[in-house]
């Protein structure tokens, strides 16, 4: 659990096919197992093989990209309902610049 | 809030604190060291809070002796993190966590003495929630840890999202100086709505793309809250364009830069101050006597 967990939204993370991310995103809907959702750029993306319930609008979601669209959930955390995706995807790229990628997965 | 309060110890808790101040140790930059310079051994007499990201605070910081230490150039004492309780272990007196945020994982002990405070402490700080810690750093035995006098639970997740855009702010703050002042967007209030966030770390590109912190030359912002000119002067000559140049900065070129700082004054004033600071030592003339460049 030592190792950093890139943070990332729909285009970064076509960059960690097959490696564990964070992905927080908006839930549009839940299935069976399957939830799609809206990921921080206004990509969409489904999340499978999660156990625990969804609650509230946002999650953030730890998980394996499988595809360029699918994450294959680990675990998730409900957030605040008042979470601002916005902000988060403007962390999420600076997150990942040069200049401060030392600062979170380098 | 502006930057200016820097070195008060003002412990902002929560949210708000991602426009305030009080991460600096030392006081600003262009100010007159006012412990008259020289290392101050023993007791640490600064008091700051410092954002970081677990990554970060393992990599970077170096351990000056065994209860010192240094990041990007200053001392640290106080330091917040914010990640997920991954393990959760309670001792007689005290409760071990381990805290991963995403970049990295740490211990963080606690200490408890209550029993029932221990109990409601194992209802906060559960596996799998986020929790914001405030603490010291220590070593034991090679390996860091913070030893804990706050831990609260996340009600808020944008708080989480505040943290790392702060760590990022208060580490550009200290290797590259502050923020223009006068630009929308650059020294704007706390915030706290999503929107007026938003803006502010949309204000974060915008100083980034018009050369604030790139390679461009930049002219770090004075000290804040100052009238007086020739602190404001002192500190423009001693920045790294002006010391660089061949033959220094023109009083007019001065005036400019003072004023994109938000500083507004005259150029009589700005030329009888260089003459009062030339007299003093501070800056000699260079090409006429209008262009000066600073002694040190």
């Amino acid at each position: 659990m030592d190792d950093p967990t890139p943070r990332v939204n729909f285009e970064i993370m076509q960059r960690y096919h097959g490696r564990k991310v964070i992905l927080c995103c908006q839930i549009n809907q839940v299935d069976n197992g399957q939830v799609r959702v809206v990921t921080p750029d206004k990509g969409e993306v489904t999340v499978v093989g999660g156990t625990a319930p969804y609650e509230g609008r946002f999650a953030e979601v730890v998980g394996t990209v499988i595809n360029p669209n699918t994450v294959q959930e680990i675990e998730h955390t409900n957030l605040s309902d008042n979470f601002s995706l916005d902000m988060y995807n403007e962390l999420v790229k600076l997150s990942h610049k040069d200049a401060y990628i030392g600062m979170f997965y380098a | 809030m502006a930057y200016g309060g820097y070195g008060d110890g003002n412990m902002n808790l929560g949210a708000s604190q991602f426009g305030g101040g009080g991460f600096m140790a030392s006081p600003a930059p262009g100010h007159e060291n006012q412990y008259g310079g020289g290392q101050q051994k023993g007791r640490n007499q600064h008091n700051s809070l410092r954002a970081f990201t677990i990554r970060h605070l393992l990599k970077e910081i170096a351990t000056v002796d065994d209860e010192h230490y240094v990041a990007d150039g200053h001392d640290i004492s106080t330091v917040t993190i914010i990640g997920k309780v991954t393990s959760y272990q309670e001792g007689p007196t005290r409760v071990l966590l381990q805290v991963y945020d995403g970049t990295g994982s740490i211990e963080v002990c606690s200490w408890v003495d209550d029993m029932d405070l221990q109990a409601q402490k194992r209802i906060e700080w559960q596996i799998g929630k986020y929790v914001r810690v405030y603490g010291n750093l220590k070593t034991f035995e090679r390996k860091r840890s913070i030893t804990a006098f706050a831990v609260k639970p996340i009600t808020d997740h944008n708080e989480a999202t505040y943290h790392f855009l702060q760590c990022i702010m208060q580490y550009l703050h200290l290797t590259k100086g502050a923020p223009p002042t006068g630009q929308s967007g650059g020294g704007s209030t706390p915030a706290v709505g999503a929107r007026t966030a938003g803006g502010q770390a949309g204000g974060a590109g915008v100083g980034l793309a018009q050369g604030g912190y790139g390679g461009g030359a930049p002219f770090a912002a004075g000290p804040a809250g100052g009238g007086d000119i020739a602190m404001d002067l002192k500190h423009l000559y001693n920045q790294p364009p002006a010391m660089q140049a061949p033959s220094g900065l023109g009083v007019e070129q001065a005036l400019n830069e003072l004023r994109k700082m938000g500083r507004n004054y005259t150029l009589q004033q700005v030329i009888q101050a260089c003459e009062v600071l030339a007299a003093d030592g501070v800056l000699y003339s260079t090409i006429n006597d209008m262009t000066y460049k600073s002694c040190a």
